[in-house]
């Protein structure tokens, strides 16, 4: 019997998962798709917000500000970017500075660094900023991930120190054993002693497998994104929000790490968990209501659009509590969840894990290498590589620059890459202005050789998605 | 630092016609180097016929036709690099490169010609909502997946866009055994050539629908169906004319672009309506050394002319390697109404009198219309044209004696004839 069994590895069960794995216990991390990070974890803003907003008291906001702070270290033992690009929230009438002054009081009250930028100096540091600015409150803080990088991380690394990693496997039975729960999926059981439920979108679903009258909790949220061309990194560099209303932190832009803008989420309410459509009034919304803090957005240079969808807590705050003994719901994760995720772990570790195990520190604990990127290698590095294996010299993407081998790598490392997201969301091929119009092929050909399966078995992303058909 | 005369960058139609014809010029020094492991481009999976009809008077193949093409680079011995990728360019025409067999290695060249060609419209350029789920692909992308993998991408199968790729693999696929339940393209008439409408679509009872658009595409993992709908003159969907159709893949054939990230990594100036550099009547671009040709400088309807351009180019890259810049008078060209682009958008009015080609596409079809040519003092030259498209390139030639009157800006019009 496992000490752990966690449910979902998103960026709350990866987060768990990767805490586990610093201690002598015995884990495994069930994911229902075929890649890790693939639902809620997979299309929201990566924001590490600084925790000025949520309401005091809450454990969003003990834990947002918590999860801030931690992710700096994080980022740089995980070896993953992060991108600590500061955030102005810009206010553009009187009564949205009268906001910015109570958003600057729990600024202070929760001891995090701030400015207040009058117009010309908000102008001066982001040109592009609307006209209409009056006031901005800055927070230097503020950072940015990519969501799917940090939790592939944390889920490797928890891989090299004996944590079990099982895809492919959606639980559909729990059943309550002599000192723990049998855990049974479509395909194998798992036995253990204690459950942590963090199956984002089917969080209560999941919760009521265990205890059959736990109540919905949970409803969603939608938000649309444009991604635009990486040739207008420079336009923007902080996170811009504009003033928060009581819908939440409203339209933002953003550069990612990779150096795209991005901007959006809209918010509509929806009745089922999965549906992440776009739609043609939700990204009307998104491009309307980004001129309330921007100008001149290359919108001809928009390569995706996607929506995300967030499971809703209807107590407004994070549900993380112990339902039944050694049943640990983490769900509600909605927005600032990515920003929480550490101190959530550092939570259930030390309210729920802890009090049980009391387990020790791993010695010899394994950090992962970062995976080889050949375009930010220095030339030697890189003429070196090349001499050794030729493929990190084949270019197979040209928008991101990805070579062959990276692709080979992404695919043979620990929770490597089994479908053509999984390899984009790796290590980028398909993420440019092409969107994959080039490359995909490649990519195709490469999984089905590195995977030993013909290119109809290659999936785009979940179990169901083959792409092509033998032909004749 | 290895030098060159010239590097072509590019092996596909227009880098191929250019590297042949500057060494028929008599430059030595050439090396061409191509991303791919074969050279040819796009042509190696371009199977159908129709290509080579007015440069060889014979039609051919895409790969054929690249074959004729190959045959003599290599009899003339000109050297190639292949799986070779550029990774750098620079303004005084340095070239970093890549590639598994020769490493990373910056080179330079007294002239560089740009040919790298052009690439495929995305979902996201035309912002089509609904779901990502698998089964939407560019045309060129499915084209790849057929007839160089061997493989199809779905069984029934909807094309947006009436471009020539898609018109192409409209048949294409039928033959293959899928089941192409329509084309629609936004715009009230067709951006494919007529004859491949005719043999592409007509002939297999493939319906085209016209100012008609996808306006979503749904489904869980792959693509279920897509809802198409009309648009008005304004070319919004009118909601009221939505119905969904079955399918489980969507080809979008909605065109090219240029593939300029290169040239900009340059400094080369480039221009808003074609996307490719801007040049002079000898395929030079602003920025000195740099030549540019082929669907890298704008995209062509045929690749004849994309060869008969590269052969320019080459010709052009040579005389400036033997003798420098030619001097004289500078005039530009302008896209006037019903013209979406001119090239060459400059000109230079040499001592030695040569016949100016120039290229440009009309916005809409045209019936019974003429050319204008003028400038601010008035109209030079008028030629008739008794059907005009955006699907064609159209061309002309401008006289010296014509030109040497002229002032400033040579803005080309069309209108249509009234009685």
């Amino acid at each position: 019997m496992k000490d752990i069994l966690i449910i979902g590895a998103g960026i709350v069960g990866s987060s768990i998962a990767y805490a586990c794995s610093k201690k002598n216990l015995d884990v495994v991390l069930l994911e229902k798709n075929v890649e890790a990070m693939d639902e809620v974890s997979s299309a929201n803003s990566g924001i590490v917000h600084a925790g000025y907003d949520p309401e005091e008291g809450t454990l969003k906001a003990k834990l947002n500000l918590r999860g801030s702070r931690l992710y700096p270290n994080l980022c740089h033992e995980l070896k993953v970017g992060y991108l600590n690009c500061g955030a102005f929230i810009v206010a553009t009438s009187d009564e949205e500075a009268e906001i910015l002054e109570t958003l600057r009081l729990k600024a202070v009250q929760r001891d995090i660094p701030y400015e207040i930028l009058t117009k010309e100096e908000a102008l001066q540091q982001e040109p592009n900023l609307t006209e209409q600015v009056i006031s901005v409150l800055s927070f230097p803080s503020t950072a940015v991930v990519t969501p799917w990088e940090v939790g592939h991380a944390m889920i490797e690394t928890a891989i090299l120190n004996q944590v079990e990693f099982v895809p492919d496997s959606e639980v559909l039975e729990v059943l309550k054993i002599e000192g723990g729960f049998r855990i049974i999926t479509a395909s194998d059981y798992f036995e253990a002693k204690m459950i942590i439920n963090a199956s984002g979108l089917c969080g209560d679903k999941v919760a009521r497998l265990n205890r059959s009258d736990y109540p919905n909790v949970l409803s969603y949220r939608r938000g649309a994104y444009d991604v635009f061309d990486r040739s207008f990194k420079g336009f923007i560099e902080h996170v811009i929000y504009p003033v928060p209303t009581v819908l939440g932190k409203g339209v933002l832009a953003l550069v990612t790490v990779e150096g795209n803008i991005m901007i959006g989420p809209n918010s509509e309410v929806i009745d089922t968990p999965y549906d992440t459509q776009t739609t043609a009034e939700g990204l009307a919304s998104v491009s309307q209501r980004i001129n309330k803090t921007m100008k001149n957005l290359p919108v001809g240079a928009i390569i995706r659009q996607f929506a995300g969808v967030r499971p809703v807590p209807i107590t407004k705050d994070f549900i993380i509590e112990e339902d039944t003994p050694d049943w640990i719901n983490v769900i509600g994760i909605e927005s600032p969840g990515l920003a929480s995720a550490p101190a959530i772990a550092e939570m259930v570790m030390n309210d729920f894990i802890q009090p049980k195990f009391q387990a020790n520190e791993r010695d010899d604990y394994r950090y992962r290498n970062a995976p080889i990127k050949i375009m930010e290698s220095d030339p030697l590095t890189r003429a070196a590589l090349i001499k050794e294996n030729p493929k990190y010299g084949k270019m197979v993407c040209l928008c991101e620059q990805v070579s062959e081998q990276e692709i080979i790598d992404c695919i043979h490392r620990p929770d490597g890459a089994r479908s053509v997201k999984g390899v984009k969301k790796r290590v980028r091929p398909g993420s440019g202005r092409c969107q994959g119009g080039f490359c995909e092929p490649e990519i195709v050909k490469i999984l089905a050789r590195e995977l030993k399966i013909d290119l109809s078995e290659v999936v785009y992303d979940t179990i169901n998605s083959t792409m092509l058909k033998r032909k004749g | 630092m290895r030098n060159f005369e010239l590097i072509v960058i590019g092996g596909g139609s227009a880098g191929l016609a250019a590297a042949i014809e500057a060494r028929k010029q008599g430059i030595e020094d050439i090396l061409v180097l191509e991303k791919e492991s074969e050279l040819g481009g796009i042509l190696n999976q371009c199977i159908h016929n129709g290509f080579g009809l007015h440069s060889l008077k014979k039609e051919y193949s895409g790969p054929a036709y690249a074959q004729v093409y190959i045959d003599e680079f290599n009899q003339l011995q000109i050297p190639a690099y292949l799986n070779t990728t550029v990774i750098e360019l620079s303004a005084d025409r340095q070239v970093t490169f890549m590639s598994p067999e020769w490493g990373v290695e910056t080179i330079q060249a007294k002239a560089i010609i740009l040919a790298m060609g052009c690439r495929e419209r995305t979902r996201g350029a035309v912002s089509i909502p609904g779901n990502r789920c698998t089964g939407v692909w560019t045309a060129g992308t499915a084209q790849k997946y057929l007839n160089i993998e061997g493989y199809l991408v779905g069984k029934r199968i909807f094309i947006l866009g009436s471009g020539d790729i898609g018109l192409i693999m409209a048949r294409r696929l039928t033959l293959a055994g899928a089941e192409v339940v329509g084309v629609a393209e936004l715009m009230p008439y067709s951006n494919g050539l007529t004859r491949n409408l005719v043999q592409c679509l007509y002939d297999y009872d493939i319906p085209l629908y016209l100012s008609t658009t996808i306006t979503a595409i749904h489904g869980k993992e792959r693509v279920e169906r897509i809802t198409l709908t009309q648009v008005d003159e304004t070319r919004q969907p009118i909601p009221s004319t939505s119905r969904e159709i079955e399918v489980d893949t969507v080809l979008l054939s909605i065109g090219l672009i240029p593939e300029n990230t290169l040239s900009t990594q340059a400094g080369i100036e480039l221009d808003q309506r074609t996307k490719g550099a801007v040049v002079d009547q000898h395929y030079a671009t602003q920025h000195e050394g740099y030549f540019a040709c082929g669907n890298v400088l704008h995209v062509h309807d045929l690749v004849d002319y994309v060869s008969q351009e590269g052969q320019a180019a080459g010709r052009s890259a040579a005389d400036y390697i033997k003798n420098g810049n030619g001097k004289g008078r500078n005039l530009s060209t302008q896209a006037g109404d019903n013209v979406s682009y001119v090239v060459p958008q400059k000109l230079i009015l040499s001592a030695t009198p040569e016949l100016i080609q120039i290229k440009f596409r009309v916005k809409s079809v045209m019936k019974e219309a003429e050319v204008i040519l003028r400038d601010q003092q008035g109209i030079l030259q008028k030629i008739a044209k008794s059907h005009l498209a955006p699907a064609e390139m159209e061309m002309m030639y401008l006289s010296p004696k014509l030109l040497q009157q002229a002032q400033g800006s040579i803005i080309v019009e069309v209108r249509e004839k009234h009685e």
